[in-house]
Protein backbone atom coordinates (compact mmCIF):
# COMPACT_ATOMS: atom_id res chain seq x y z
CA UNK A 1 0.00 0.00 0.00
CA UNK A 2 2.61 2.64 1.02
CA UNK A 3 4.65 1.70 -1.69
CA UNK A 4 1.94 2.11 -4.34
CA UNK A 5 1.39 5.46 -2.82
CA UNK A 6 4.60 6.51 -3.15
CA UNK A 7 4.81 5.39 -6.23
CA UNK A 8 1.83 7.68 -7.33
CA UNK A 9 3.67 10.57 -5.58
CA UNK A 10 6.39 10.14 -7.81
CA UNK A 11 4.62 9.50 -10.84
CA UNK A 12 2.34 13.17 -10.22
CA UNK A 13 6.25 15.00 -9.40
CA UNK A 14 7.74 13.62 -13.02
CA UNK A 15 4.85 14.24 -14.95
CA UNK A 16 5.38 17.82 -13.57
CA UNK A 17 8.71 18.03 -13.80
CA UNK A 18 8.17 17.35 -17.84
CA UNK A 19 5.79 20.08 -17.86
CA UNK A 20 7.04 23.88 -18.77
CA UNK A 21 8.67 25.14 -15.80
CA UNK A 22 9.16 28.76 -16.08
CA UNK A 23 9.86 30.11 -12.65
CA UNK A 24 12.48 29.02 -9.85
CA UNK A 25 12.94 31.97 -7.86
CA UNK A 26 10.44 33.95 -6.59
CA UNK A 27 8.79 36.74 -8.99
CA UNK A 28 9.20 39.27 -6.05
CA UNK A 29 13.20 38.94 -6.77
CA UNK A 30 12.98 40.48 -10.29
CA UNK A 31 14.24 43.39 -10.74
CA UNK A 32 14.43 46.07 -13.52
CA UNK A 33 17.86 46.61 -14.94
CA UNK A 34 17.70 50.31 -13.86
CA UNK A 35 21.02 51.11 -12.80
CA UNK A 36 22.24 49.53 -16.03
CA UNK A 37 19.76 51.28 -17.97
CA UNK A 38 20.96 54.72 -16.31
CA UNK A 39 24.53 53.63 -16.85
CA UNK A 40 24.23 52.96 -20.80
CA UNK A 41 21.43 55.24 -21.99
CA UNK A 42 21.52 57.81 -19.68
CA UNK A 43 18.93 59.90 -18.53
CA UNK A 44 15.77 60.92 -20.37
CA UNK A 45 14.69 57.64 -21.60
CA UNK A 46 11.83 55.36 -20.85
CA UNK A 47 11.43 51.78 -20.79
CA UNK A 48 8.94 49.21 -22.06
CA UNK A 49 9.01 45.55 -21.31
CA UNK A 50 8.31 42.74 -23.42
CA UNK A 51 8.25 39.68 -21.88
CA UNK A 52 8.40 36.54 -24.31
CA UNK A 53 8.86 32.81 -23.64
CA UNK A 54 12.20 31.48 -25.71
CA UNK A 55 11.41 28.20 -26.50
CA UNK A 56 13.70 24.87 -27.70
CA UNK A 57 13.00 25.99 -31.30
CA UNK A 58 14.65 29.07 -30.46
CA UNK A 59 17.65 27.93 -28.70
CA UNK A 60 18.26 25.65 -31.66
CA UNK A 61 17.77 28.39 -33.87
CA UNK A 62 20.60 30.17 -31.96
CA UNK A 63 23.08 27.36 -32.83
CA UNK A 64 22.83 27.45 -36.47
CA UNK A 65 24.01 31.03 -35.99
CA UNK A 66 26.69 30.47 -33.55
CA UNK A 67 29.16 27.40 -32.57
CA UNK A 68 27.35 27.36 -29.23
CA UNK A 69 23.86 28.45 -28.16
CA UNK A 70 21.83 29.33 -24.59
CA UNK A 71 21.70 26.56 -21.93
CA UNK A 72 18.43 24.64 -21.56
CA UNK A 73 17.74 26.31 -18.40
CA UNK A 74 17.43 29.41 -20.02
CA UNK A 75 13.89 27.90 -22.39
CA UNK A 76 11.44 30.27 -20.08
CA UNK A 77 10.15 34.10 -19.90
CA UNK A 78 12.52 36.29 -20.30
CA UNK A 79 12.06 39.99 -20.88
CA UNK A 80 13.28 42.41 -23.74
CA UNK A 81 13.14 46.20 -22.85
CA UNK A 82 12.70 48.64 -25.29
CA UNK A 83 14.04 52.21 -24.97
CA UNK A 84 12.36 54.95 -25.05
CA UNK A 85 12.80 59.20 -26.02
CA UNK A 86 10.93 61.73 -26.49
CA UNK A 87 8.41 59.32 -27.56
CA UNK A 88 10.56 57.41 -30.38
CA UNK A 89 12.00 54.08 -29.77
CA UNK A 90 15.82 54.56 -28.86
CA UNK A 91 17.47 50.89 -28.38
CA UNK A 92 17.14 48.11 -26.67
CA UNK A 93 18.37 46.34 -23.07
CA UNK A 94 18.42 42.75 -21.72
CA UNK A 95 20.14 40.89 -19.44
CA UNK A 96 21.26 37.69 -19.67
CA UNK A 97 22.84 35.08 -17.40
CA UNK A 98 26.52 33.42 -18.01
CA UNK A 99 28.25 30.59 -16.12
CA UNK A 100 31.44 31.56 -14.85
CA UNK A 101 34.14 29.17 -12.72
CA UNK A 102 32.96 31.21 -9.55
CA UNK A 103 29.24 31.32 -10.24
CA UNK A 104 26.27 33.21 -12.10
CA UNK A 105 27.13 36.13 -13.99
CA UNK A 106 24.09 38.64 -15.07
CA UNK A 107 25.46 40.72 -17.54
CA UNK A 108 22.77 43.72 -19.13
CA UNK A 109 23.52 44.73 -22.94
CA UNK A 110 22.24 47.36 -24.77
CA UNK A 111 21.81 47.05 -28.14
CA UNK A 112 21.74 49.97 -30.61
CA UNK A 113 18.52 50.29 -33.50
CA UNK A 114 20.58 48.83 -35.96
CA UNK A 115 21.35 45.90 -33.34
CA UNK A 116 25.08 46.50 -32.84
CA UNK A 117 26.22 46.78 -29.62
CA UNK A 118 25.98 49.99 -27.54
CA UNK A 119 27.68 48.45 -24.05
CA UNK A 120 27.19 46.09 -20.88
CA UNK A 121 27.08 46.69 -17.56
CA UNK A 122 27.57 44.21 -14.83
CA UNK A 123 24.37 43.21 -12.87
CA UNK A 124 25.92 40.89 -10.88
CA UNK A 125 29.48 39.51 -11.38
CA UNK A 126 31.53 38.46 -8.13
CA UNK A 127 34.41 38.29 -9.01
CA UNK A 128 37.12 41.33 -8.44
CA UNK A 129 37.82 41.13 -11.96
CA UNK A 130 34.80 42.74 -12.98
CA UNK A 131 35.64 46.44 -12.02
CA UNK A 132 34.98 49.17 -13.54
CA UNK A 133 38.63 49.67 -14.99
CA UNK A 134 38.17 46.25 -16.98
CA UNK A 135 34.66 46.50 -17.78
CA UNK A 136 35.57 50.01 -19.57
CA UNK A 137 37.94 48.49 -21.51
CA UNK A 138 36.05 45.36 -22.71
CA UNK A 139 32.93 47.71 -23.25
CA UNK A 140 35.72 50.09 -25.63
CA UNK A 141 36.30 46.78 -27.79
CA UNK A 142 32.57 45.82 -28.33
CA UNK A 143 30.74 49.17 -28.70
CA UNK A 144 29.10 49.56 -31.85
CA UNK A 145 30.15 46.03 -33.32
CA UNK A 146 27.54 44.18 -35.17
CA UNK A 147 27.54 40.52 -35.16
CA UNK A 148 29.32 39.64 -37.58
CA UNK A 149 32.00 42.13 -36.42
CA UNK A 150 31.94 40.08 -33.10
CA UNK A 151 31.57 36.85 -34.22
CA UNK A 152 35.61 37.43 -36.40
CA UNK A 153 36.65 37.95 -32.28
CA UNK A 154 35.84 34.25 -31.49
CA UNK A 155 37.84 30.82 -32.87
CA UNK A 156 35.08 28.76 -35.12
CA UNK A 157 34.59 26.61 -32.35
CA UNK A 158 33.84 29.11 -30.12
CA UNK A 159 35.47 28.13 -27.12
CA UNK A 160 38.62 30.83 -27.24
CA UNK A 161 39.75 34.40 -28.87
CA UNK A 162 40.33 34.64 -32.65
CA UNK A 163 44.12 35.49 -33.40
CA UNK A 164 42.31 39.23 -33.83
CA UNK A 165 40.59 38.58 -30.39
CA UNK A 166 43.71 38.23 -29.07
CA UNK A 167 45.05 40.95 -29.76
CA UNK A 168 42.06 43.19 -28.98
CA UNK A 169 41.47 41.68 -25.80
CA UNK A 170 44.88 42.05 -24.03
CA UNK A 171 43.72 42.82 -20.88
CA UNK A 172 41.38 40.17 -19.13
CA UNK A 173 41.23 37.96 -21.93
CA UNK A 174 39.22 34.94 -20.30
CA UNK A 175 36.46 37.73 -18.74
CA UNK A 176 36.75 39.40 -22.32
CA UNK A 177 35.12 35.76 -24.03
CA UNK A 178 32.55 34.95 -21.46
CA UNK A 179 31.53 38.67 -22.13
CA UNK A 180 31.98 38.28 -26.18
CA UNK A 181 29.81 35.36 -26.40
CA UNK A 182 26.93 36.50 -24.12
CA UNK A 183 26.99 39.67 -26.23
CA UNK A 184 26.73 37.51 -29.30
CA UNK A 185 23.90 35.11 -27.40
CA UNK A 186 22.27 38.20 -27.12
CA UNK A 187 21.95 39.80 -30.27
CA UNK A 188 21.21 36.21 -32.16
CA UNK A 189 17.92 35.87 -29.10
CA UNK A 190 16.77 39.14 -29.67
CA UNK A 191 16.69 38.74 -33.43
CA UNK A 192 15.16 35.23 -32.95
CA UNK A 193 12.56 35.50 -29.69
CA UNK A 194 11.54 38.75 -30.29
CA UNK A 195 11.66 39.28 -33.90
CA UNK A 196 7.92 39.92 -34.42
CA UNK A 197 7.82 42.78 -31.62
CA UNK A 198 11.28 44.22 -33.09
CA UNK A 199 9.33 44.28 -36.42
CA UNK A 200 6.15 46.69 -34.55
CA UNK A 201 8.24 48.63 -33.19
CA UNK A 202 9.99 48.77 -36.46
CA UNK A 203 6.90 49.72 -38.47
CA UNK A 204 5.60 51.82 -35.89
CA UNK B 1 -6.36 16.29 20.18
CA UNK B 2 -3.29 17.41 17.77
CA UNK B 3 -2.89 15.34 14.82
CA UNK B 4 -0.63 15.53 12.20
CA UNK B 5 0.33 13.89 8.39
CA UNK B 6 3.19 12.55 7.19
CA UNK B 7 5.07 15.28 5.14
CA UNK B 8 4.62 13.09 1.85
CA UNK B 9 1.01 12.91 2.11
CA UNK B 10 0.67 16.45 2.45
CA UNK B 11 2.89 17.06 -0.58
CA UNK B 12 1.82 14.53 -2.43
CA UNK B 13 -2.23 15.83 -1.77
CA UNK B 14 -0.23 19.84 -2.67
CA UNK B 15 0.90 18.19 -6.12
CA UNK B 16 -2.63 16.44 -7.04
CA UNK B 17 -4.19 19.91 -6.06
CA UNK B 18 -1.60 21.49 -7.78
CA UNK B 19 -2.42 20.04 -11.70
CA UNK B 20 -5.83 21.77 -11.81
CA UNK B 21 -4.16 24.95 -10.45
CA UNK B 22 -1.55 24.47 -13.51
CA UNK B 23 -4.04 24.40 -16.07
CA UNK B 24 -6.11 27.34 -14.22
CA UNK B 25 -2.98 29.55 -14.02
CA UNK B 26 -2.07 28.66 -17.60
CA UNK B 27 -5.22 29.63 -18.45
CA UNK B 28 -5.40 32.97 -16.58
CA UNK B 29 -1.96 33.93 -17.87
CA UNK B 30 -3.46 33.68 -21.44
CA UNK B 31 -6.86 35.01 -20.85
CA UNK B 32 -6.88 37.28 -18.07
CA UNK B 33 -3.55 38.37 -17.29
CA UNK B 34 -2.32 39.07 -21.02
CA UNK B 35 1.18 39.73 -22.64
CA UNK B 36 3.96 40.70 -20.09
CA UNK B 37 3.02 38.02 -17.24
CA UNK B 38 4.74 35.33 -15.09
CA UNK B 39 2.82 32.69 -13.15
CA UNK B 40 4.09 29.90 -11.11
CA UNK B 41 3.12 27.39 -8.44
CA UNK B 42 4.88 27.28 -5.55
CA UNK B 43 4.41 23.85 -3.25
CA UNK B 44 6.66 23.13 -0.14
CA UNK B 45 6.26 20.66 3.39
CA UNK B 46 8.54 21.47 5.74
CA UNK B 47 8.96 19.64 8.86
CA UNK B 48 10.48 20.83 12.07
CA UNK B 49 11.70 18.86 14.44
CA UNK B 50 12.81 20.16 18.64
CA UNK B 51 15.74 17.04 19.24
CA UNK B 52 15.18 17.79 23.18
CA UNK B 53 11.60 17.04 22.96
CA UNK B 54 11.18 15.15 19.74
CA UNK B 55 8.43 17.30 18.88
CA UNK B 56 7.97 17.56 15.13
CA UNK B 57 6.05 20.44 13.81
CA UNK B 58 5.14 20.78 10.51
CA UNK B 59 3.88 23.05 7.75
CA UNK B 60 2.48 22.47 4.51
CA UNK B 61 2.21 25.58 1.67
CA UNK B 62 0.45 25.62 -1.65
CA UNK B 63 0.51 28.72 -3.23
CA UNK B 64 0.50 31.39 -6.86
CA UNK B 65 3.21 33.89 -7.57
CA UNK B 66 1.62 36.34 -10.05
CA UNK B 67 3.87 38.85 -11.67
CA UNK B 68 2.49 41.40 -14.22
CA UNK B 69 4.08 44.57 -16.45
CA UNK B 70 1.43 46.82 -17.44
CA UNK B 71 2.79 49.48 -20.19
CA UNK B 72 1.58 52.14 -22.46
CA UNK B 73 3.04 52.27 -26.01
CA UNK B 74 5.66 53.90 -24.93
CA UNK B 75 6.57 52.59 -21.25
CA UNK B 76 6.31 50.86 -18.41
CA UNK B 77 3.40 51.41 -15.79
CA UNK B 78 3.93 49.64 -13.21
CA UNK B 79 4.35 45.79 -12.00
CA UNK B 80 1.88 43.89 -10.18
CA UNK B 81 3.02 41.26 -8.02
CA UNK B 82 0.43 38.73 -6.48
CA UNK B 83 1.40 36.25 -4.03
CA UNK B 84 -1.76 34.06 -1.77
CA UNK B 85 -0.46 31.15 -0.12
CA UNK B 86 -2.59 28.62 1.49
CA UNK B 87 -0.45 27.65 4.72
CA UNK B 88 -1.48 24.33 6.79
CA UNK B 89 0.29 24.40 9.92
CA UNK B 90 0.50 20.67 12.26
CA UNK B 91 1.27 20.38 15.54
CA UNK B 92 3.11 23.83 15.60
CA UNK B 93 3.52 24.58 19.49
CA UNK B 94 3.90 28.24 19.39
CA UNK B 95 2.40 29.14 16.14
CA UNK B 96 2.86 32.74 14.48
CA UNK B 97 -0.35 34.87 15.84
CA UNK B 98 -2.25 35.25 13.19
CA UNK B 99 -2.77 31.02 13.22
CA UNK B 100 -5.84 30.89 15.18
CA UNK B 101 -3.57 27.47 17.05
CA UNK B 102 -1.32 25.00 16.18
CA UNK B 103 -2.94 23.02 13.24
CA UNK B 104 -4.57 25.96 11.76
CA UNK B 105 -4.92 26.38 7.87
CA UNK B 106 -4.67 30.54 6.97
CA UNK B 107 -4.36 32.35 3.47
CA UNK B 108 -1.93 34.73 3.63
CA UNK B 109 -0.56 37.29 1.24
CA UNK B 110 3.21 37.04 1.24
CA UNK B 111 3.62 39.75 -1.08
CA UNK B 112 1.00 41.59 -3.04
CA UNK B 113 1.73 45.22 -4.22
CA UNK B 114 1.45 47.12 -7.55
CA UNK B 115 4.78 49.32 -7.68
CA UNK B 116 4.31 52.68 -10.02
CA UNK B 117 7.25 52.88 -12.59
CA UNK B 118 6.14 55.45 -14.78
CA UNK B 119 7.42 58.54 -12.98
CA UNK B 120 11.05 58.84 -14.04
CA UNK B 121 13.29 56.02 -14.83
CA UNK B 122 12.50 53.78 -11.98
CA UNK B 123 14.51 56.74 -9.66
CA UNK B 124 11.36 57.43 -8.23
CA UNK B 125 8.73 54.33 -7.89
CA UNK B 126 5.27 54.66 -5.53
CA UNK B 127 4.52 51.27 -4.17
CA UNK B 128 0.96 49.98 -3.23
CA UNK B 129 0.18 46.57 -0.96
CA UNK B 130 1.64 44.25 1.10
CA UNK B 131 5.48 44.55 0.77
CA UNK B 132 8.33 43.62 2.62
CA UNK B 133 9.30 46.69 4.95
CA UNK B 134 12.70 48.22 3.72
CA UNK B 135 15.03 47.31 6.87
CA UNK B 136 18.82 45.43 6.57
CA UNK B 137 19.60 42.95 4.87
CA UNK B 138 16.09 41.62 4.06
CA UNK B 139 15.51 44.53 1.49
CA UNK B 140 18.10 42.99 -1.38
CA UNK B 141 17.93 39.18 -0.54
CA UNK B 142 14.50 37.45 -1.04
CA UNK B 143 13.84 34.65 1.80
CA UNK B 144 10.30 34.03 1.63
CA UNK B 145 9.34 30.26 1.56
CA UNK B 146 13.09 29.71 2.44
CA UNK B 147 14.02 27.80 5.35
CA UNK B 148 17.17 30.74 5.51
CA UNK B 149 15.78 33.73 6.94
CA UNK B 150 17.89 37.13 8.31
CA UNK B 151 16.93 39.52 10.35
CA UNK B 152 13.07 39.77 10.22
CA UNK B 153 12.22 37.49 13.05
CA UNK B 154 14.02 40.05 15.53
CA UNK B 155 11.58 42.78 14.56
CA UNK B 156 8.32 40.66 14.39
CA UNK B 157 7.42 41.82 10.89
CA UNK B 158 8.65 41.02 7.66
CA UNK B 159 6.31 42.30 5.27
CA UNK B 160 3.69 44.87 6.15
CA UNK B 161 0.49 46.71 4.21
CA UNK B 162 1.15 49.79 3.32
CA UNK B 163 2.27 53.08 0.89
CA UNK B 164 6.22 53.10 -0.28
CA UNK B 165 8.46 55.41 -2.57
CA UNK B 166 10.93 53.92 -3.86
CA UNK B 167 13.57 54.30 -6.49
CA UNK B 168 17.21 53.57 -7.93
CA UNK B 169 19.75 56.59 -8.98
CA UNK B 170 23.09 56.20 -10.32
CA UNK B 171 24.94 55.92 -6.94
CA UNK B 172 22.47 54.60 -4.47
CA UNK B 173 19.41 52.89 -3.81
CA UNK B 174 16.49 53.98 -1.46
CA UNK B 175 13.21 52.23 -0.15
CA UNK B 176 11.11 55.07 2.88
CA UNK B 177 7.38 53.27 3.75
CA UNK B 178 4.31 53.97 6.09
CA UNK B 179 2.81 51.10 6.81
CA UNK B 180 0.07 49.70 9.12
CA UNK B 181 2.41 47.69 11.64
CA UNK B 182 0.07 44.62 11.35
CA UNK B 183 1.90 42.33 9.14
CA UNK B 184 0.38 39.75 7.49
CA UNK B 185 -3.15 41.29 9.10
CA UNK B 186 -5.07 43.93 6.15
CA UNK B 187 -7.64 44.46 8.99
CA UNK B 188 -5.84 46.58 11.50
CA UNK B 189 -8.29 47.07 14.22
CA UNK B 190 -5.21 47.97 16.50
CA UNK B 191 -3.19 51.21 16.74
CA UNK B 192 -0.38 50.35 14.94
CA UNK B 193 1.70 51.92 12.01
CA UNK B 194 5.16 51.63 11.34
CA UNK B 195 7.30 54.67 9.23
CA UNK B 196 10.67 52.48 7.86
CA UNK B 197 13.19 52.92 4.74
CA UNK B 198 16.81 52.36 3.96
CA UNK B 199 19.03 53.54 1.62
CA UNK B 200 22.54 52.11 0.21
CA UNK B 201 24.61 51.63 -2.10
CA UNK B 202 24.30 49.58 -5.06
CA UNK B 203 23.11 45.84 -5.15
CA UNK B 204 24.86 45.30 -7.99
CA UNK B 205 27.81 45.68 -6.73
CA UNK B 206 30.28 43.38 -5.08
CA UNK B 207 30.18 45.65 -1.93
CA UNK B 208 26.77 46.84 -0.26
CA UNK B 209 26.19 48.52 2.39
CA UNK B 210 22.88 50.32 3.68
CA UNK B 211 21.59 52.37 6.81
CA UNK B 212 17.75 51.55 8.48
CA UNK B 213 15.70 52.82 10.08
CA UNK B 214 12.16 51.92 12.12
CA UNK B 215 9.72 53.85 14.21
CA UNK B 216 6.40 52.81 15.19
CA UNK B 217 3.74 50.30 17.26
CA UNK B 218 4.14 46.66 15.89
CA UNK B 219 1.24 44.36 16.24
CA UNK B 220 2.00 41.25 18.03
CA UNK B 221 0.54 38.36 19.89
CA UNK B 222 -0.31 40.67 23.05
CA UNK B 223 -0.79 44.04 21.22
CA UNK B 224 1.25 46.45 19.80
CA UNK B 225 4.96 47.07 20.91
CA UNK B 226 6.59 49.97 20.49
CA UNK B 227 9.72 49.99 18.47
CA UNK B 228 12.62 51.78 17.53
CA UNK B 229 15.83 50.72 15.83
CA UNK B 230 18.76 52.27 13.17
CA UNK B 231 20.86 49.87 11.85
CA UNK B 232 23.93 49.17 9.38
CA UNK B 233 23.94 46.36 6.97
CA UNK B 234 27.05 45.09 4.70
CA UNK B 235 27.55 42.32 2.34
CA UNK B 236 30.42 41.07 0.64
CA UNK B 237 30.48 38.94 -2.12
CA UNK B 238 34.08 37.62 -3.41
CA UNK B 239 33.39 34.47 -5.92
CA UNK B 240 31.50 31.89 -4.45
CA UNK B 241 31.29 33.10 -1.33
CA UNK B 242 29.15 35.61 0.41
CA UNK B 243 29.68 37.59 3.54
CA UNK B 244 26.62 39.23 5.13
CA UNK B 245 26.66 41.42 8.67
CA UNK B 246 23.93 43.63 10.07
CA UNK B 247 24.00 45.41 13.23
CA UNK B 248 21.06 47.44 14.83
CA UNK B 249 19.92 49.32 17.99
CA UNK B 250 16.75 50.85 19.08
CA UNK B 251 13.93 50.33 21.70
CA UNK B 252 11.67 47.45 22.07
CA UNK B 253 8.95 48.01 24.53
CA UNK B 254 10.67 50.74 26.48
CA UNK B 255 14.05 48.71 26.75
CA UNK B 256 17.11 49.37 25.02
CA UNK B 257 17.81 46.59 22.32
CA UNK B 258 21.14 45.84 20.49
CA UNK B 259 21.48 43.29 17.73
CA UNK B 260 23.84 41.44 15.74
CA UNK B 261 23.91 39.05 12.88
CA UNK B 262 26.33 37.97 10.83
CA UNK B 263 26.09 34.76 7.61
CA UNK B 264 28.87 33.33 5.65
CA UNK B 265 27.11 31.69 2.37
CA UNK B 266 29.27 29.18 -0.20
CA UNK B 267 27.74 28.14 -3.01
CA UNK B 268 29.23 25.89 -5.73
CA UNK B 269 29.77 27.47 -9.51
CA UNK B 270 26.42 26.05 -10.30
CA UNK B 271 25.11 27.78 -7.77
CA UNK B 272 22.47 24.48 -7.01
CA UNK B 273 24.24 23.76 -3.43
CA UNK B 274 24.53 26.63 -0.78
CA UNK B 275 26.19 25.93 2.73
CA UNK B 276 25.73 28.72 5.16
CA UNK B 277 26.36 29.40 8.49
CA UNK B 278 24.34 32.46 10.89
CA UNK B 279 25.47 33.80 14.19
CA UNK B 280 23.08 35.67 16.03
CA UNK B 281 23.53 37.72 19.08
CA UNK B 282 21.05 40.09 21.31
CA UNK B 283 21.34 42.12 24.65
CA UNK B 284 18.21 44.05 25.99
CA UNK B 285 17.09 45.52 29.40
CA UNK B 286 14.83 43.09 31.21
CA UNK B 287 12.56 45.33 32.34
CA UNK B 288 13.65 49.42 31.79
CA UNK B 289 11.13 50.93 34.76
CA UNK B 290 12.73 48.88 36.92
CA UNK B 291 16.85 49.10 36.55
CA UNK B 292 18.86 48.86 33.39
CA UNK B 293 19.96 45.22 34.07
CA UNK B 294 20.32 43.01 30.48
CA UNK B 295 20.72 39.77 29.23
CA UNK B 296 21.78 38.50 26.35
CA UNK B 297 21.47 35.63 24.09
CA UNK B 298 23.31 33.97 21.27
CA UNK B 299 22.45 31.11 19.15
CA UNK B 300 24.03 29.77 15.66
CA UNK B 301 22.72 28.59 12.38
CA UNK B 302 23.76 26.10 10.12
CA UNK B 303 22.16 25.13 6.45
CA UNK B 304 22.55 23.60 3.42
CA UNK B 305 20.14 24.34 -0.01
CA UNK B 306 19.84 21.88 -2.92
CA UNK B 307 18.32 22.95 -6.23
CA UNK B 308 17.73 21.43 -9.29
CA UNK B 309 16.90 22.41 -12.79
CA UNK B 310 13.56 21.67 -12.80
CA UNK B 311 12.39 23.80 -9.76
CA UNK B 312 13.02 21.10 -7.13
CA UNK B 313 14.73 22.55 -3.62
CA UNK B 314 15.78 20.47 -0.79
CA UNK B 315 16.77 22.62 1.98
CA UNK B 316 18.05 21.82 5.89
CA UNK B 317 18.90 23.64 8.76
CA UNK B 318 20.15 23.41 12.47
CA UNK B 319 19.60 25.63 15.37
CA UNK B 320 21.26 25.61 18.23
CA UNK B 321 21.92 27.66 21.42
CA UNK B 322 25.07 29.16 22.77
CA UNK B 323 23.74 31.38 25.14
CA UNK B 324 20.06 31.58 26.60
CA UNK B 325 18.73 34.83 27.69
CA UNK B 326 16.41 34.18 31.69
CA UNK B 327 13.20 33.05 30.79
CA UNK B 328 14.09 32.49 27.36
CA UNK B 329 14.92 29.15 26.32
CA UNK B 330 16.43 28.60 22.75
CA UNK B 331 15.56 24.71 21.52
CA UNK B 332 17.72 22.76 19.11
CA UNK B 333 15.86 22.68 16.18
CA UNK B 334 16.74 20.70 13.21
CA UNK B 335 14.33 21.70 9.69
CA UNK B 336 13.75 20.26 6.83
CA UNK B 337 11.91 21.45 3.72
CA UNK B 338 10.89 20.39 0.14
CA UNK B 339 9.87 23.06 -2.29
CA UNK B 340 8.62 22.48 -5.61
CA UNK B 341 8.16 25.65 -8.16
CA UNK B 342 6.34 25.01 -11.74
Amino acid sequence: MKQRKLFTLIVLMATQVLMNSSAYAAFCSLRDPVSAMQILYKDGYQYRSIVTTVTEQDRLAVKEKLPFTIHQSEVSKHTLYVLYKEGQHAGFLQARSEWAKWGLVEIAWGINLDRSLKGFYFQRCRSPECNDIVVASINKQLQNKSFNELKSLLSANGETLSEVGKKTFKKSPTLALLVLRSGLKTLAITDISWARDIKKIEGS
Amino acid sequence: MKKSYPTWTVFSTSCLLSLPLFVFTNMAEAAFLGENSRVSIDISSRVSSNLDTQNHAFMHVLGIDIHKVFSSDTGDIGTLILQPYVVKLNNVNNPPFIFDDGNATRLTWRIANFNYTALNQGKFNIRLGHFEVPFGLEYQIDTNGTLRQLTAIERGIKADWGLSINGIMPRFEYEVALTQGSGAEINNNDDSHLFSGRIGTLSTKNIVTGLSWLSGDILAANGVIEQKKVALDLSYYYYQWRFMAESSVGKKAGNNVANGFAEVLWRTPKENLSIYTQLRYQRAEIDHNVSSESSSTSHWVAGVEWVNDHGFDVSAQYKHKLKEMKNQSIEPILSVQLRYRM
